[in-house]
């Protein structure tokens, strides 16, 4: 379990990119939604013991993460959302050499785990080429092979699916689900799917802070006959977005199709069924309705 | 477009914080040399605003530039690139040619704009308050802009558009620093191999900063050209400047892209490989538990992969193509040596190469790859994957260290490799591999490793590896600032050591024991360092130092923790030791305090220097050297005579350095006062030592060394080879007028009054003192010395008796004629060559390893005794020694029958080349031409002393030199010896002095000495000059009341010449001479059988002051012109020569019509250097 308590961080250019941080995550898959600059990436970057917060503790199965940082990594698997690799070195060395760092000393088990994780992200006929030539899913590819050595505890994972066809999120998310549910599983995305097709627990971060926790469907149920929705035309928008708690808009066949938010039907609107994304826009806006408030 | 996209570049750096940073270093570096002392740029002796300062300022500023240009110029080809922008830019419709143009253009204005701070800051220098306004000439705009405009502005477009051509193709800043580097080396080591003056001006033409062309412009400026001369954008620097320009175009043109835009992708194609056909595995288990803690199994592996990465990275390729490159300019030029003929490739000159050729290298590489290594997982992008793995900070430190020390070690090793071949291919196979492994791969390399220490260090501290790299030249700059701030001690220099010398004879010798204590010191420093270093390991991208600190301990841990302990109180402990060897036990002083003693001795003691001293008449020296120990004891019984007309009441006495013990013992006489800041001592006379009178008494000395020394360390006792004379022995008496400031500027500082360097000519009170100093004269000598078995002890004298007691070899040595106060001891195991020739024996003393020319040696010596026996008069000994000492010092020196003769001048020279000096016979001849010139014939002790003892045992080598290999082959040696002279006068930071004048200046009586006595020969011819000479010896051979000086010399040779010879004579001897001859053009017309040659010369003659301020004389002169069928550099036979006869010239234009049967290839006006030609590089021309 990975307790979260208070984190906080400041960056030197002023951005409060966390900002009093509490979370527990128990052991699964936990999804972490936020638009971009939420504060996804410095969170998971500080639970993953590469950058010091200004204030907080993190703790792992008893393990104090900021005070013994090697103590983690030795449990740790992390998928960066941005990553290079060393030039001119093929994807089976590299896995290779990262198994050893990771201390995975016995040869046998390593060659079958490395080829073993090389068949899972399907690079295998490519493993003997250098991945910086790789192009952006299959380096994405390798990087969630890395994650994966040593069969981790705890394993984080940056918007992992980002550059991924279809086809090849499909087996990631496959490959995630047969991980089995001893481990802490964090996947921080900003596609909603991503969370409602594999997460049991959830948390939507919003300008360093958490803005909702819980489980998927919970949540979903919460928003149940609350959420309205009308094809509107270019007028009609304007007024919609003065007059209701608009959350999302999307466009079909040239039209907009927006969703408020209320407890009665407003006029004209017909019910729709909640889903996570009206969960999500809807935590966004009332997290932008109170930041408006405050102002 | 073009003035758009400049625009754009412009106004884009000027708000760029580089551009800031980097025109206050330009501006700072400068000025401070211009208002600071102890800042300096180049070693100017002239004014500080003056045009030579300012040019040299400007230039080497420029070298600097290298790496601002880089950064300005590459960042603009490469913008587009690394800010991925060119898929937005390459879509507009521009016109690519003016875009690119106008990019660079504006990339170079940027970079010449901040490189006008240069000047700036040595005109805002020159009006700061407190600078001393003697070394400030009046502003002249022009000395500023002349440099700017002529060698900055175009050198910057040249080598921009060879770095923007590289850096747009390779879209790669690293390739364009890496051209950068290669430019600068190329430059180094082209200076190597163009230092020879054949080679000067190709030199002078490639090179690409231009320091070589306005060194070749301003090689002979004398002080006052160096104030107001102007360099013109014509000749040398004329082609040099278009050559780089052209060089540069090419480049740009062929590399640039200018005339398209494309969106460069790098698509290797893809092949199928044999891992494609391998069918995949099924149900691998890929849940295999990682076991974290354990490090060892990851340190191997680190360690293979950083080796692997930086041995086999593209840059390494590069850079070992670049070293050997490098290495093979040892074909090129000949190393060490003189005159141009070089050595044999001993491995310590090896050594010495590979050190020289690799110091700048090993910088940049020990700069450039801590910071790639330490960066290297940020710098790919895969810090966050590998810094989130179970290692520990160690690993990485350790691992990376080791690999930044592969490349070190396989640098070093390249070398060696190339070395020995080189040595393998000159026929040297006495290969010595100790001499390798401790010479190269500890005493060389180890500062380096150290030093890679705290580069590592430096850069985990920086927050990017660009700060680093800037941080860690910063500092290397620093360093050499720091000694000229004070802080000289080597102590203060991260990893280094005191040199170590190798000796053939000696070995390392003592050198190293010193040396290891300061490893050790900066290994215990450099451990600690590491400890705190991979403590403060940056993991992640945003770790700050503050939050790093905070886990120091934690990433330390308890063996990080114990081994900084115990590295910090080893570090503190070898500190202080080495603090109480080379400061407690022994004496260090600094530059500036050496320099304040000496001010303050002069002040103490100067009213004395004319006070009389007792006069040595006779010597009986009891000396006891010990080898192993490097220890004398010796004790001399000497007879003083007071040969003054007053009666002396007190002696003022001084002591050598090392001396552990001495004293004398006079009867009637007492040490009342001893000095010890100035090493001095009082003796005083109970009753005054009247004229006349003489006692005898005894000086005794012990001589020993303590511990060891950071630098000044005693070469004169070794292990085996010890060299020392009686004046470094044994305390002496009366001021030492040695001791005094002579630099102008240094007394000045500290209100010092100004110091005649010698005695005036005409001042006859000093006719009686010797130039071998006050109360320097003819003594008996006799001498008993010990020494270890197996050593062979050496002083002037005839052995009389040698024996063995007590385990150590005697000898007594004892002189049948009276011999100049002065003379040495030596000791060390040597093979003995005996030759006896016409009842004279000569023996040469020398190391086993070095027997290749004892022969010349001989034959020099019996061509030198006989022509100088029937020349000058009969040889005063029976017997000539020629000794080898120890390298440490290089020089060879006269001593009564005695010639010690440093290992590094002739013992090693190869001489097999024919057409080489042969330095060997000629530096043997001049030593014993000393025999007669400076032991027979003393001088007085004022201005032109020098003379009678150099510039005649010059002329007399010379002339066997010229009996032996024909007076053709004289031409090279007059022409380096004329351009030493020149170079001489122009480094002069006191005052020229007229040749009969001289006074303690080596360029003119050495020099100009060879140059003037062969224009002497060429106008008395051999009989009258050498009779001149053979009387003058006769008039004063052992004459010390008085001795002669250059009149008499100047008399007995306007006694043999005519009126006219007589004013050529003046011409050389009382003026600072100059000529300026030059043909101008050169025809030849078949009439006939025969061909009319038409040469048209000009011809003028200067007269300089010392400063070197001239006007132009009336000429009227016999002067040689010569036909030849060959290069005259290239001269064997007689005839070669189709023509020669001298012809009268006069000032302006003369027009010469010879007629000859052959047609010539080459005509010379006064090529055989029979007069001091301000440029003789135009007196020959090819038909």
């Amino acid at each position: 379990m990975l307790t979260i308590n208070q984190l906080t961080k400041t960056y030197s250019n002023g951005v409060r990119a966390l900002d009093g941080i509490n979370l527990t995550i128990p052991k699964g898959m936990f999804g972490l939604l936020g638009p971009n600059g939420a504060g996804k990436s410095s969170l998971m970057r500080t639970i993953s013991t590469l950058q010091t917060p200004d204030q907080g503790t993190i703790e792992f199965d008893g393990v104090d993460v900021l005070a013994q940082p090697n103590e983690l990594r030795q449990r740790l698997g992390y998928l960066p959302q941005d990553f290079g690799v060393y030039p001119r070195i093929s994807a089976e060395r590299l896995l290779d050499h990262l198994a050893i760092l990771k201390g995975l000393n016995n040869k046998a088990e390593r060659k079958e785990a490395v080829e073993g994780l090389l068949v899972h992200t399907n690079l295998w006929q490519h493993r003997d080429k250098a991945v910086s030539g790789y192009s952006g899913g299959m380096r994405q590819r390798f990087g969630i092979a890395q994650a994966l050595l040593g069969d981790p505890d705890l394993i984080i994972v940056d918007e992992p699916t980002a550059g991924l066809d279809p086809e090849e999120r499909n087996r990631f998310h496959n490959l995630l689900v047969s991980l089995g549910e001893e481990k802490v599983i964090i996947l921080s995305t900003h596609i909603v799917d991503d969370v409602s097709e594999l997460c049991p627990n959830m948390a939507v971060l919003g300008q360093g802070k958490i803005l909702l926790e819980g489980n998927p469907i919970e949540l979903t149920h919460q928003l149940d006959s609350r959420i309205w929705s009308k094809q509107v035309s270019q007028e009609e928008f304007k007024e919609v977005e003065q007059n209701f708690a608009l959350i999302s808009s999307r466009l079909i066949a040239g039209k907009h199709v927006v969703h408020v938010m209320a407890d009665e039907a407003p006029a004209g609107f017909s019910p729709a069924p909640a889903n996570l994304e009206d969960v999500y826009f809807s935590t966004l806006y009332q997290s932008r309705k109170h930041t408006a408030n405050a102002a | 477009m073009f003035w758009k996209s400049l625009a754009f570049e412009w106004r884009y750096y000027l708000r760029q914080p580089s551009f800031t940073v980097t025109a206050l270093v330009f501006f700072l570096l400068p000025f401070l040399a211009t208002v600071s002392d102890n800042v300096r740029i180049g070693g100017a002796n002239s004014l500080y605003n003056g045009s030579y300062a300012i040019a040299q300022i400007t230039i080497i500023m420029g070298i600097f530039a290298l790496f601002l240009l880089v950064n300005f110029i590459a960042g603009t080809a490469t913008r587009n690139h690394t800010s991925k922008m060119s898929e937005l830019i390459y879509t507009r419709p521009v016109n690519p040619l003016q875009y690119q143009l106008g990019r660079f253009t504006g990339a170079v204005l940027v970079s010449l704009t901040v490189f006008a701070t240069v000047p700036i800051g040595v005109l805002i220098g020159s009006f700061m308050p407190w600078v001393d306004p003697e070394r400030l000439g009046p502003t002249v705009l022009s000395y500023y802009l002349t440099p700017y405009l002529y060698i900055i502005v175009p050198g910057f477009f040249s080598m921009g558009m060879i770095f923007y051509a590289v850096a747009h193709r390779t879209r790669s800043v690293m390739a364009s620093y890496l051209t950068a580097m290669g430019v600068f080396i190329a430059y180094v080591v082209g200076g190597l191999l163009t230092s020879e003056p054949e080679y000067r001006e190709i030199g002078a033409m490639l090179d690409p900063f231009a320091v070589r062309t306005f060194g070749e412009i301003s090689r002979y400026w004398t002080a006052f050209d160096k104030n107001t001369s102007l360099i013109s954008f014509s000749g040398l620097l004329l082609q040099n400047r278009l050559i780089w320009l052209a060089a540069g175009s090419a480049v740009l043109l062929a590399f640039g892209g200018l005339f398209s835009l494309r969106w460069q992708q790098s698509n290797r194609k893809v092949k199928p490989t044999k891992a494609s056909r391998v069918p995949a595995p099924v149900d691998n288990k890929i849940s295999y538990k990682a076991s974290g803690g354990f490090q060892w199994h990851k340190f191997t592996t680190c360690l293979k992969f950083e080796m692997r990465q930086v041995l086999l990275s593209p840059a390494m390729i590069v850079l070992l193509v670049f070293t050997l490159f490098n290495l093979s300019g040892m074909y090129a030029v000949d190393f060490q040596g003189m005159y141009g003929t070089g050595n044999w490739p001993l491995t310590r000159y090896m050594v010495d190469a590979i050190y020289d050729n690799f110091f700048l290298t090993f910088l940049i590489v020990i700069i450039y790859y801590s910071a790639e290594i330490v960066w290297r997982e940020r710098g790919s992008g895969m810090g966050d994957i590998i810094e989130s793995t179970p290692v520990f900070n160690a690993v990485f430190w350790v691992s990376k260290l080791f690999s930044m020390w592969a490349v070190l070690v396989v640098l070093c090793l390249i070398g060696m490799a190339f070395t020995l071949f080189f040595q393998v291919s000159k026929g040297y196979t006495h290969f010595e591999f100790d001499v390798y492994a401790v010479g190269l791969f500890y005493v060389k390399l180890m500062p380096f490793i150290w030093l890679s220490v705290l580069t590592f260090f430096i850069q985990v501290l920086s927050p990017n590896k660009f700060i680093g790299m800037l941080l860690s030249s910063a500092y290397l700059l620093g360093s050499m600032v720091l000694s000229q701030l004070g802080a000289e001690h080597t102590m203060w220099h991260y990893g280094q050591g005191p040199s170590v010398p190798y000796s053939d004879l000696n070995g390392f010798g003592w050198f190293l024991a010193g040396f290891n204590w300061y490893m050790l010191y900066w290994g215990a420093l450099s451990l600690a360092l590491s400890v705190i270093g991979f403590g403060l390991w940056q993991r992640g991208p945003e770790n700050k130092l503050k939050d790093r600190l905070r886990l120091l301990g934690y990433q330390m841990g308890r063996t990080g923790k114990g081994l900084l302990a115990a590295s910090l109180i080893v570090f503190f402990l070898t500190g202080g030791f080495i603090h109480y060897n080379t400061k407690v036990v022994n004496e260090f002083i600094g530059q500036d305090e050496r320099l304040d003693l000496q001010a303050a001795y002069e002040r103490e003691f100067a009213q004395y220097e004319d006070d009389n001293i007792p006069v040595i008449t006779k010597v009986d020296a009891h000396v006891d050297i010990f080898p192993e120990q490097r220890r004398i004891e010796a004790v001399a019984d000497v007879v003083f005579v007071n040969s003054a007309d007053t009666p002396i009441k007190r002696v003022l006495l001084t002591v050598p350095s090392n001396t552990v013990e001495w004293a004398v013992d006079l009867p009637g006489a007492s040490v009342v006062e001893q000095i010890d800041e100035f090493d001095s001592a009082w003796l005083e006379f109970t009753a005054p030592m009247l004229p006349g009178a003489t006692i005898a008494g005894t000086i005794s000395v012990v001589r020993d060394h303590n511990g060891f020394r950071d630098r000044n360390t005693d070469v004169t006792v070794a292990e085996n080879g010890t060299f020392i004379n009686n004046y470094e022995l044994f305390p002496t008496m009366g001021f030492r007028g040695d001791r005094v400031i002579t630099d102008r500027h240094e007394r000045r500082k500290r209100d010092l009054p100004e110091r005649p360097v010698a005695a005036k000519l005409e001042d006859t009170s000093k006719y009686t003192e010797s130039f071998f100093g006050k109360g320097v004269n003819f003594i008996d000598f006799e001498t008993t010395i010990s020494t270890s078995e197996g050593q062979i002890a050496i002083a002037p004298g005839y052995l009389q008796n040698d024996w063995s007691e007590n385990g150590r070899h005697y000898f007594h040595y004892k002189m049948d004629a009276p011999m100049v106060n002065f003379y040495s001891f030596l000791s060390a195991s040597h093979e003995v060559k005996r030759e006896a020739y016409k009842g004279i024996n000569i023996e040469i003393y020398y190391d086993e390893k070095h027997a290749w020319n004892l022969d010349t040696m001989v034959q020099s010596v019996k061509d030198s005794l006989d022509y100088f026996g029937s020349a000058f008069g009969p040889y005063q000994h029976r017997q000539v020694r020629i000794i080898e000492f120890p390298g440490y010092r290089s020089f060879a020196q006269s001593f009564a029958n005695t010639v010690p003769y440093s290992e590094d001048i002739g013992f090693t020279a190869d001489l097999r080349d024919p057409d080489d000096i042969d330095y060997v016979y000629y530096v043997t001849a001049h030593e014993m031409a000393h025999q007669w010139w400076g032991h027979q014939l003393g001088a007085a002790n004022v201005q032109g002393s020098a003379i009678l003892s150099e510039s005649l045992s010059q002329y007399s080598a010379l002339m066997v030199l010229q009996k032996r290999y024909g007076a053709n082959k004289m031409r090279k040696f007059v022409k380096y010896e004329l351009d030493r002279y020149l170079m001489g006068r122009s480094n002069e930071i006191l005052e020229e002095m007229p040749f009969m004048r001289s006074q303690n200046q080596n360029y003119i009586h050495y020099r100009k000495g060879s140059v003037v006595m062969m224009a002497l020969l060429d106008r008395l011819g051999e009989s009258r000059l050498n009779s001149a000479l053979k009387s003058l010896l006769e008039k004063f051979r052992y004459q010390s009341n008085p001795f002669p000086t250059t009149l008499d010399l100047l008399a007995e040779l306007n006694a043999v010449a005519t009126p006219e010879e007589q004013g050529f004579i003046a011409d050389l001897f009382t003026r600072i001479t100059l000529y300026d001859l030059k043909i101008t053009n050169v025809e030849s017309t078949q009439v006939n059988e025969e061909f009319e040659v038409t040469l048209t010369i000009t011809a003028a003659k200067y007269e300089a002051d010392g400063e070197g301020r001239e006007t132009e004389q009336p000429l009227n002169e016999l002067v040689d012109i010569v036909l030849f069928t060959v290069n005259p550099d290239k001269l064997q036979e007689d005839n070669q020569i189709l023509y020669k006869a001298k012809h009268k010239l006069t000032s302006g234009e003369n027009k010469i019509t010879i007629t000859v049967p052959e047609m010539p290839a080459y005509a010379g006006v006064d090529p055989f250097v029979k007069l001091i030609d301000r440029d003789g590089n135009d007196n020959i021309k090819a038909l």
